[in-house]
C-alpha cells in the first residue's frame, strides 16, 4: 500500500490536532495523570451516577438489574439507563486496570476525538480541504461552556454522537456491499447509548432519503437496504427499547410548543466568539449549495445538527437541543471549512493541501490563544470524602442503612450511590429550621439517596412489568423519620457553612453521649458513627 | 486467504503497529508524570478494545474503502458490536469480566474468517 506525500502530511496533521486536543482536554482535566485515587475532576451528580452504574455492572457481572443500594433497597429493578457506554467503560476498566472513574473520563474524551475523526472522514468524502480547514473549530470543545460535558458526566452523549456521525458516514457510502448491516449496528449503538441521538438519526435518515427521492436518485436497492437495516436495528435493540418504553418512556412525551431559554451553563452561539459569524455565513453557503443541487451529506448533516441545536422550543426536545450544542465544535466544522475554502478558491485557483493545513493551523492557534483558558479543578469531592465512602462500602454490612447530615458534596446525590449502601440525606431546609428553633431533634426530614427513574421498574414476567415506586409506603423513604432507626450516621467536620458544621458536631456529640452510638471512622473531614441499637434511644430531644 | 489479501493485512497491521507506537509516545509526553506501565497498559487497552476488533471487521470492505476510513469507522462498528454483544451475553449470564478477552478475540476471528476466501 503506497501512501502519497499529500496523504501522509494530511494524516500527520490530523494526528497532531488529535494529540493537541487530548492535551488541552483530557490531560488538563485529569491533571496530567491517568490514574487517580478518587474521581478527579467530577463536578456533578450525573458523573457520580455513571460511576455507580458502571461499578454495578462490574459487581453484578451484567446490566439485567441495578444494584439494590441505588434503588431503595430493591434488588430486582431492571437496568433502565442506556447500557452501551457503561458496558464499554466497565470492560475498559478491566482491560486497562484503571479505576472506573478514570475509565469513564478517558472513554468520554477519547470518543470526542473519535467523533471528530468520524466527522472529518464524512467531510473528507465531500472535500478534503474543507475537512482540514474546519477541523480547527474542534478546539472549542474544551472551552467553557462546551467542556462541562466532560466533568458533568455527559459521556454517553459523546459516544452516541460518535455512533450517529459514523452511521451518517455509512449513509454517505450506502452503495457498498452489506452497508445495511453496518448501518443497523451503528443505529442500534446510538439507541442503546443515548436515545435522543437515535431520534436525530431517524429524522436525518428520512430527510436524506427524501432528498434522494426528490433528486430521482433513490433506487429500489437503496429502499430495500433501508428497510432491512431498520428491521435489523430493531432486532438488535429490541430488549432495551422495550425497557425504555415501559421505563423512561412510561410518562409519555410532551411535544407542546414551549420555548425554553438556555441556562447559564448551556452553550449559546455567541460562545464561539467571532467564529459565530463564520458559522452563520458558512450555514448560508451550505444551504445555497444544497439548494443548488450539490450533493453533500456532510453539508446536509452539519446544517441539520445546527438546527437541531435550536429545537429548544419543543418541550421534550429542549434539554436535547442544549446537549447537542455542547458538541457543535464537532458538528459544525464543515460550515466554516466550506465558507473559507470556497471564498479563497476564487483567489487561489491552484489549491494545495498544505494551504488548507496552514489555514487550519492558524485558526486552531488563534482559537487557543484567544478563547482557551486552562482551568484545572479537582472536582466536588476530595480524597477524604471518597475515602469515607470506600470505608463504608468495605466495613459495613450490605443491608446497613445510613443517614447523612450536612456536607458540602452531598447535595450532588449520586455521590452517595458509590458507598454501595442504601443511604438517606437529611433535608437541609429542615436541618436549618432545627438550628433556628435551637433544638436537637430525634426526627428529621430525610430523603433516600437513589435513582428513582422509571419508577423502580421491575419484571413480573414475560412482557409484564411492575413499578415498586407505585407500591411502596413513601413515608419510609421521604419525610419525617426517627434517626435512631439508622445503622450509621455520617457527619462532615469541615465545610463552607460553619453554622451547619457546628450543628453537625452538636448532634454527633449527643448521639455518642447516648451510650449506644460509637465513632467508627474519623479522617478529620468525615466522622462516621455506628448505632449499636437501631430503634433504641440514640438521642434525647433538647433545646440548644 | 489469498496472498494479496494476506500481504495487505500484514502491511496494514504494520501501519497500525506504527500508529500504536506513535500514540503511546504521544500519551507518554502528554501524561508526562504518569507511570510508564500505566500509560502502556492504557494505550494497549485502547487498541485491544477499541481499534483492533473494528479494524478486522472492516477489513472485509478493503476493496471499497480506504485504510483510514476503515480504521476510524471500524472503531465505531467494533465498539457497537462489543457493546451490544456484551449487554446481551451479560443478560444471558456470562460475567462481564470474561467479555474483555472473548469479545475482541471473537471479532478478530470473525474478521479473519470473513476474508478467508478473498
Amino acid at each position: 500500500m503506497k501512501l502519497k506525500l499529500d496523504s501522509l502530511i494530511e494524516w500527520a496533521y490530523v494526528f497532531l490536532v488529535s494529540a493537541f486536543l487530548l492535551y488541552i482536554g483530557m490531560a488538563v482535566t485529569m491533571n496530567y495523570r491517568l490514574i487517580h485515587s478518587f474521581p478527579y475532576g467530577f463536578s456533578a451528580s450525573d458523573a457520580f451516577g455513571e460511576i455507580a452504574y458502571t461499578e454495578g455492572i462490574k459487581d453484578l457481572g451484567d446490566y439485567k438489574f441495578l444494584p439494590y443500594y441505588i434503588r431503595y433497597g430493591f434488588s430486582d429493578t431492571l437496568g433502565f439507563h442506556m447500557p452501551m457506554f457503561n458496558h464499554i467503560a466497565a470492560i475498559f476498566s478491566y482491560v486497562s486496570g484503571l479505576p472506573v472513574w478514570d475509565s469513564l473520563l478517558i472513554i468520554g474524551f477519547l470518543f470526542s476525538i473519535f467523533s471528530l475523526l468520524a466527522m472529518y472522514s464524512l467531510i473528507r468524502n465531500f472535500n478534503r480541504n474543507i475537512a482540514l480547514i474546519g477541523i480547527a473549530l474542534a478546539v472549542f470543545l474544551y472551552e467553557r461552556n462546551f467542556s462541562i460535558i466532560y466533568t458533568w458526566g455527559q459521556w454517553d452523549l459523546i459516544m452516541a454522537t460518535f455512533f450517529l456521525i459514523s452511521a451518517v458516514w455509512v449513509l454517505d457510502k450506502f452503495e457498498i456491499k452489506y452497508s445495511y448491516i453496518l448501518f443497523a449496528l451503528l443505529a442500534s449503538g446510538v439507541a442503546l447509548t443515548h436515545i435522543s441521538e437515535a431520534i436525530f438519526l431517524l429524522i436525518f435518515t428520512i430527510l436524506f432519503f427524501v432528498l434522494k427521492l426528490l433528486r430521482k436518485k433513490l433506487s429500489s436497492s437503496d429502499f430495500k437496504k433501508l428497510i432491512i437495516s431498520g428491521i435489523l436495528a430493531l432486532i438488535f435493540s429490541f430488549y432495551y427499547l422495550l425497557i425504555f418504553k415501559v421505563g423512561y418512556g412510561a410518562g409519555g412525551v410532551d411535544n407542546s410548543i414551549k420555548y425554553q431559554a438556555p441556562e447559564r451553563f448551556d452553550v449559546v452561539l455567541s460562545q464561539f466568539g467571532l467564529f459565530q459569524f463564520l458559522i452563520m455565513a458558512g450555514l448560508l453557503v451550505a444551504l445555497i449549495l444544497l439548494f443548488a443541487g450539490i450533493e453533500s451529506t456532510a453539508l446536509l448533516f452539519g446544517s441539520f445538527m445546527f438546527f437541531i441545536g435550536y429545537t429548544n422550543f419543543i418541550s421534550s426536545f429542549a434539554p436535547r437541543a442544549f446537549q447537542t450544542r455542547y458538541l457543535w465544535p464537532i458538528h459544525l466544522p464543515v460550515l466554516i471549512g466550506a465558507l473559507i475554502y470556497f471564498k479563497l478558491k476564487f483567489i487561489i485557483k491552484e489549491w494545495k493541501v498544505v494551504y488548507s493545513i496552514a489555514i487550519s493551523l492558524i485558526l486552531a492557534v488563534s482559537i487557543t490563544l484567544v478563547y482557551y483558558q486552562k482551568t484545572t479543578n479537582s472536582g466536588i469531592i476530595n480524597e477524604q470524602h471518597w475515602g469515607a465512602l470506600n470505608w463504608i462500602s468495605q466495613n459495613t454490612p450490605k443491608d446497613a442503612k445510613l443517614v447523612y447530615f450536612y456536607g458540602d458534596p452531598y447535595n450532588q446525590e449520586a455521590i452517595l450511590w458509590n458507598q454501595k449502601r442504601v443511604s438517606y440525606r437529611v433535608n437541609m431546609e429542615d436541618f436549618v429550621n432545627a438550628i433556628k428553633e435551637g433544638k436537637v431533634k430525634r426526627e428529621y426530614n430525610v430523603e433516600v439517596a437513589a435513582a428513582d427513574d422509571a419508577e423502580l421498574l421491575y419484571s413480573k414476567g414475560a412482557f409484564s412489568f411492575g413499578y415498586h415506586y407505585r407500591e411502596i409506603n413513601k413515608t419510609a423513604y421521604f419525610g419525617q423519620n426517627d434517626i435512631c432507626k439508622f445503622d450509621y450516621f455520617v457527619f462532615d467536620k469541615v465545610g463552607s457553612q460553619q453554622a451547619l458544621i457546628g450543628y453537625n458536631a452538636v448532634i454527633a456529640n449527643d448521639l455518642i453521649k447516648s451510650g449506644i452510638v460509637q465513632p467508627v471512622f474519623d479522617n478529620g473531614v468525615v466522622l462516621i458513627l455506628k448505632n449499636n441499637e437501631p430503634g433504641g434511644n440514640c438521642v434525647e430531644e433538647r433545646n440548644l | 486467504m489469498k496472498k494479496e489479501t494476506f500481504d495487505l493485512l500484514k502491511n496494514e497491521l504494520l501501519i497500525i503497529g506504527l500508529i500504536f507506537v506513535v500514540t503511546f509516545i504521544a500519551f507518554k509526553i502528554i501524561f508526562l508524570t504518569e507511570n510508564f506501565f500505566v500509560v502502556l497498559r492504557t494505550v494497549l487497552a485502547i487498541f485491544w478494545l477499541l481499534v483492533l476488533p473494528g479494524y478486522f471487521i472492516m477489513f472485509y470492505w478493503k476493496e471499497q474503502l480506504k485504510f483510514f476510513e476503515r480504521l476510524i469507522i471500524g472503531v465505531a462498528v467494533g465498539t457497537a458490536i462489543i457493546g451490544l454483544t456484551s449487554y446481551y451475553i451479560g443478560l444471558l449470564g456470562l460475567h462481564i469480566k470474561y467479555h474483555t478477552v472473548l469479545l475482541p478475540i471473537g471479532l478478530i476471528l470473525v474478521g479473519i474468517l470473513s476474508n478467508r476466501k478473498r
